[in-house]
């Protein structure tokens, strides 16, 4: 009967304690039902199955990706050997129209001012030459390439040689890069060119190896030992 | 009559506010002490229905019920008795005997009211 006016506020307290510990129980509690230890067994076999079909699934999937990235590899190298034949194909070519400089073996034929020489042999010797393996030629410091011209011009008092348009003086110095054995045998053989030249013209071409030649692009070629 | 019931929901709201988390192995005592101050809560609405409230008596009996039950659940795990289980009968059956001495009262005023 006491304090009978004021139990609105210890009341008041007292509930909100409760309270408080009230929600902060609960969420406790609903903690502990959503822990795998206090599940339901058919819920965790089924949580399992689902788990392990998902597992299955991605393990698909990873050997779907390894298999794809096994095509692109090999689709990768196939375009490299194709890259790298086509790079091989264009050094050939670059090689042949003498656009590039050159260095290797290779053999030098020097023909010298007193014999007559015509365009015809100059143009039969190097013909040889490509038909042996020459990889590049050049006469003097002029390159031989697909387009280039070999004739015969008539001045004041000699026919000159012309190879793209520019006279060659003697002695004409034939650079040709390739196997230096097999290009000297292919100009040397009995009845071959170097032996026509010989017997018919009394021209005598003076053969010698070098093991390396550099046939600087359109400009110079040169000896170097 | 409404700031007790303004209390409850206060409470209820800050304790989910809060991030404050009991370990999960109190959690058994917490609930405890939770009947034990349930049934101090509604001892103390019925004191105030039938006007032999006392405040003293609520707090005291409010902090120590809580406690002494928490306590008395640990110290029954910590020798091997179940001692919980006897504060979950004792506030259990004190919990329907203030609800059913509330409901009593409510009744008994509607009835001297109507007549």
């Amino acid at each position: 009967m006491r304090n009978n006016k004021h139990w609105k506020v210890p009341l008041t307290i007292t509930m909100l304690i409760l309270g408080f510990f009230l929600s902060v129980q609960y969420k406790v509690q609903q903690d502990v039902e959503n822990a795998l230890a206090m599940q339901k067994t058919e819920d965790l076999v089924a949580m399992m199955r689902n788990l392990h079909e998902k597992r299955n699934v991605l393990e698909d999937e990873i050997s779907d990706l390894l298999q794809e990235r096994r095509s692109y590899l090999d689709n990768v190298t196939a375009e490299q050997a194709l890259v790298e034949s086509m790079e091989a194909e264009l050094k050939r070519l670059q090689i042949a129209s003498g656009s590039v400089p050159i260095k290797g073996p290779g053999i030098s034929v020097t023909i010298t001012g007193e014999s007559h020489l015509l365009y015809l042999d100059l143009v039969d010797i190097i013909n040889e030459l490509w038909a042996t393996g020459a990889e590049a030629i050049a006469i003097n410091d002029i390159r031989v390439g697909t387009n280039t011209t070999i004739y015969d011009q008539i001045s004041r008092d000699a026919p000159e040689i012309m190879v793209n348009g520019r006279s060659v003086l003697y002695p004409v110095i034939i650079y040709a890069i390739g196997d230096p054995h097999t290009l000297e045998k292919g100009l040397t053989f009995p009845g071959g060119i170097i032996d026509n030249l010989n017997t018919l013209y009394n021209i005598y071409p003076e053969i010698r190896q070098d093991k390396e030649i550099i046939l600087p692009g359109k400009k110079k070629a040169t000896s170097s030992r | 009559m409404w700031l007790p019931i303004l209390g409850l929901i206060v409470g209820l709201i800050l304790g989910s506010i809060f991030t404050f988390q009991i370990p999960v192995f109190y959690a058994k005592y917490l609930g405890v002490a939770l009947l034990a101050g349930l049934d101090s809560v509604f001892g103390g609405i019925k004191a105030v229905m039938d006007d032999s409230f006392d405040s003293t008596i609520l707090l005291t009996g409010f902090f120590t019920n809580t406690l002494l039950a928490a306590f008395l659940a640990y110290v029954g795990d910590r020798l091997g008795v179940e001692l919980y289980l006897a504060a979950v009968f004792a506030f259990g059956v004190r919990l329907f005997q203030n609800l059913a001495g509330i409901r009593r009262i409510i009744v008994l005023k509607r009835t001297t009211n109507e007549r």
